[in-house]
């Protein structure tokens, strides 16, 4: 048996566990890309070549888009009813749609995750507490909240970021402290315990680490659901609004014109559509490339 | 009574990443009805791909290369073809490792044992089915039998709910009962209780049984014959009496140097570990960890040796022991 | 069991106080409304004439305590636009949103366990890849804008269904469809996973070892395993749409309850949009007891408290 063994360990690596590794970095990567390319096409829009989103040409109002009768090529989407063109107010209201997404993103992982790791990691009370405010969070109707807020607030970048953490610490919250109780427990931590190292230093230099993957896989999946959210209530009128410019406030003047003017809605929404797909199959294609035993869920 | 199950040279192989693996060659088998016929093995012996065959129960990358599975004169496994529909559950019953996890948890017994009579007899009556299913739990040896009925898988104990799977195997009346490691999981007296329930519900009736284990000792106490299985062949065959206390190949001996016993004598562990067979494989699968191996075991086909008494070893030197000393024949050793 | 149900009931009530008191602070403790209502060009007697009306003169934490202590009394306020009492308000809405969430869910449910247990009897095949995307896809559309294009399709361009009110069972199909997208979904993906953990499991080759015809291994034994967290998905999409319907509700102008929270939006009428928040917070704490409760029925084990 020893002979038969050495003749098949030659001197190559094996090469079966990398083999599953490519292959998602491969779809990381074949979903990566694009949104990588439209946020940067989007970042770079007062550079390009476009008409000025705001500018109003009454006599061009409502035009077509270029493949259908009356429509050109100065406005290859067609334009708005007060003759604004629609592919340049998608470029230029991506900006907005991405950076809000980010930050909004960002204010409820950071907390959230904090929040979780904290939960996880002391568990008794400050779980209990945590972990009931966390159920309160998700029992709440998010843009029932957040009408609350904008009712009483008025209507601002800040309260639209503060409703978008709102609906995202919660969920950070509750996969952290999940992954931190499984973490707590593994001897590595155990051992830090035992050598008398700080519980901060561990939290944060040990632990955090190590909840990274999960994370990172959260947070690219959250982008998806804040750009939602942000475009249902700009929709609403109650997120972005003229002068400013975002897909979901966009859609919101479409809505208007539907019966005789379809592209003024359709083409932002194909947008958000698009982008939030990508998000979301990115965020699924790096979970199964940080585990690849998860790949089914 | 007659042949119920037959294996004629029956080749299972595995579509691997590392090419094809023989898991099972040219098994030869035959099981009378009303006796136990053991099935030995380490694991990965290909003992559990065998009487998995006779179910079709093969994973998606593995299947039946050559031979048959006949059951009561019927081919129901071939090359290519599988016709294990008609047998499963009525003509063969299977009961598995691990009880616990063969039972639905959600579903109480009495709908589960239901649910296998109403499957394959339906012409039944209620009442006729019901009795069926009370005859057959007592049968178990259980006294409260609406209790047991009545009951979740979880709220009974291991040994209660293997007896619990050999009811939903018999409860049809099949010809052929296989049971894989079925008393692995139990405990020593529950594992004695099973053994013996087997021993009884076989013993006279026309059903014969498989007894698949990877303990010799187990099986030679209520087994009739005794087949031993290495890297997916059988390399010994004969009554439980001669394959323990004769045994003629040097696995089975290794086998039985590896069983601790009360008298205290030195328990010897088979060094190595048994080969991935693929198909160009020659000689011997045995004598890369056998004592006994010469140049002629790494060569060619081994014989399939007729040892005087009737039993069978496959190996060059059936008829001597590991110093090559000659066997002496059976009748003057007794 | 009925200690675990009253534990769980405890904890639901502590779930709701702090659900609402949340929702008191961020939208009261944050801003004045009455500076909204009025608008910028409002005099300064004017806004106090209106604070000392409505009760927002005096301390926070006064407020604070009559607001739990008109809960507690199931006093959900009055509206400031209509004058009547918000639970009035809500109860009239209540019908409309029913109807809608369930004709939704019916659609969900009914296309969406399908399509998970297919996904998982094809793990990893194309098939499954397939149902895969539509799932996603199905979580990646914004619900109001397809709303719009099933309008722009179904009515403005086919004329084959209504584009919005509600009359009658015709009205009825586009913002049912539209609404049901995310839960279908949702449901899909959640039945495949657990699908095909359970198809895994070892008492599903034995029951085909005893001869148990494929269809019932699948439909019956291993759905029946598999169907608990599948079961609690569907229950709590049911309590969201309930209230959560708004954008689509606001598309097709349903007279259900997130119609009635937009017109209070626009009519500054907090307390009617408090009432609301409350009442949907109430709606997904008790899902979620019902949930806790299926769970003791559909699972012996859990029932006896063994899992």
């Amino acid at each position: 048996m020893t002979t038969i063994n050495t003749i098949q360990k030659s001197p190559r690596p094996v090469r079966k566990p990398p083999a599953v590794r490519a292959r998602g970095t491969g779809s990381v990567l074949a979903f990566g890309l694009p949104l990588a390319v439209i946020g940067l096409i989007c970042l770079a829009a007062p550079l390009l070549p476009l008409p000025d989103p705001a500018l109003q040409t009454l006599g061009d109002a409502l035009q077509p888009p270029v493949w259908m009768d009356g429509g050109n090529w100065s406005h290859p989407l067609g334009t708005d009813h007060l003759g604004r063109d629609v592919l340049s107010r998608i470029v230029h209201g991506g900006q907005l749609t991405f950076v809000i997404a980010i930050v909004g993103m960002l204010a409820g992982a950071i907390p959230g995750t904090l929040a979780g790791l904290v939960s996880g990691f002391y568990r008794g009370a400050a779980d209990a507490v945590i972990s009931r405010f966390v159920e309160a969070q998700l029992a709440l109707p998010f843009i029932l909240l957040a009408i609350a807020i904008i009712a009483s607030r008025g209507r601002s970048l800040a309260v639209l970021i503060l409703v978008l953490a709102l609906i995202g610490w919660a969920q950070y919250a509750r996969v952290v402290r999940a992954e931190t109780l499984s973490l707590r427990e593994r001897p590595f931590v155990l051992g830090l315990r035992c050598a008398g190292v700080p519980t901060l230093r561990i939290l944060l230099r040990h632990m955090l680490p190590n909840l990274a993957g999960t994370v990172l896989v959260l947070t690219t999946l959250q982008i998806g659901t804040v750009i939602l959210a942000e475009s249902a209530l700009s929709f609403l009128g109650l997120g972005v609004v003229s002068p400013q410019i975002s897909w979901g406030a966009m859609l919101a003047d479409g809505r208007d014109q539907l019966s005789h003017a379809w592209w003024v809605a359709a083409f932002p929404g194909l947008a958000i559509t698009i982008v939030v797909l990508l998000v979301n199959l990115l965020g699924d294609a790096m979970r199964s490339w940080l585990d690849p035993k998860k790949r089914r869920y | 009574m007659g042949t119920v199950l037959e294996l004629r040279n029956l080749t299972i192989e595995a579509a691997t990443a590392r090419g094809t693996q023989v898991l099972v060659d040219a098994v030869d088998l035959t099981l009378e009805g009303g006796e136990i016929l053991g099935l030995i093995g380490e694991s990965g012996s290909g003992k559990t791909t065998t009487v998995r065959s006779v179910l079709g129960l093969l994973d998606r990358n593995v299947s039946v290369a050559s031979g048959e599975v006949v059951v009561l004169g019927e081919q129901v496994q071939a090359p290519g073809r599988q016709n294990v529909d008609r047998v499963r559950g009525r003509h063969v019953g299977m009961v598995f490792q691990g009880a616990s996890s063969s039972l639905n948890p959600l579903m109480r017994v009495r709908r589960q044992l239901r649910e296998v009579v109403r499957t394959h007899l339906p012409k039944l009556s209620a009442e006729e089915r019901d009795a069926r299913i009370a005859h057959v739990i007592s049968r178990m040896g259980f006294t409260e039998v609406d209790r047991v009925l009545d009951s979740f898988p979880h709220q009974l104990s291991g040994g209660m709910r293997q007896r619990i799977a050999i009811a939903l195997a018999v409860v049809t009346e099949p010809e052929v009962l296989i049971t894989d490691e079925c008393t692995s999981a139990l405990d020593v007296t529950t594992q004695a209780e099973v053994v013996d329930l087997l021993g009884s519900l076989t013993a006279g009736s026309g059903m014969g049984t498989v007894f698949v284990t990877h303990d010799l000792m187990l099986a030679s106490e209520i087994c009739d014959r005794i087949a031993v299985m290495y890297a997916g062949q059988i390399v010994e065959m004969g009554t439980a009496k001669d394959v323990v206390h004769r045994p003629r190949h040097p696995y089975t001996r290794a086998l039985l140097a590896a069983i601790p016993s009360w008298d205290g004598g030195e328990i010897k562990a088979i060094d190595g570990a048994a080969p991935r067979i693929t198909e160009d494989w020659t000689g011997c699968r045995f004598a890369p960890r056998c004592p006994r191996a010469e140049q002629i075991c790494t060569t060619g086909q081994v014989p399939w040796v007729e040892v005087p008494g009737g039993d069978h070893a496959r190996c060059h030197f059936a008829l001597e022991n590991d110093r090559g000393e000659a066997f002496l024949p059976a009748s003057s050793q007794a | 069991m009925i200690r675990f149900l009253a534990g769980k009931a405890v904890q639901g009530i502590a779930t709701l106080i702090i659900a609402v008191s949340v929702a008191f602070f961020l939208a009261r403790g944050t801003g004045n409304p009455v500076r909204e209502m009025l608008g910028d060009l409002a005099s300064a007697e004017q806004v106090a004439q209106l604070n000392a009306q409505l009760g927002l003169d005096r301390p926070l934490s006064v407020q604070y305590l009559h607001f739990l202590g008109d809960l507690v009394t199931g006093n959900l306020g009055d509206s400031l636009r209509y004058g009547s009492s918000n639970l009035e308000l809500i109860q009239s809405r209540l019908p409309a949103s029913i109807q809608l969430a369930a004709a939704a869910m019916f659609i969900a449910v009914l296309f969406g366990v399908p399509l998970g247990i297919w996904a998982a009897l094809r793990e990893g095949r194309l098939a499954d890849r397939l149902a895969s995307a539509v799932a996603l896809a199905g979580q990646s559309i914004p619900l109001f804008w397809l709303g719009l294009m099933l309008i722009l399709l179904f009515a403005v361009g086919l004329g084959w269904l209504p584009a919005g009110q509600s009359t009658g069972f015709s009205s009825l199909i586009l913002p049912a469809v539209t609404l049901s997208t995310l839960p279908m979904a949702q449901i899909a993906r959640l039945t495949r996973s657990s699908m095909s953990e359970v198809l895994g499991e070892a008492f599903l080759s034995a029951a085909q070892a005893r001869g148990i015809p494929r269809w019932r291994i699948v439909l019956i034994h291993a759905l029946q395993n598999a169907s608990l967290p599948v079961i609690t998905i569907i229950a709590l999409q049911a309590g969201t749409l309930l209230s959560g319907a708004i954008t689509v509700e606001f598309v097709f102008a349903w007279p259900g309850l997130g119609t009635l929270a937009t017109q209070a939006v626009q009519t500054r009428d907090f307390s009617l949009i408090q009432a609301i928040v409350v009442f949907g917070a109430a709606v997904f704490v008790v899902v979620n007891l019902i949930v806790d409760l299926l769970y003791g029925v559909l699972d012996p084990r859990i029932r006896d408290g063994v899992a």
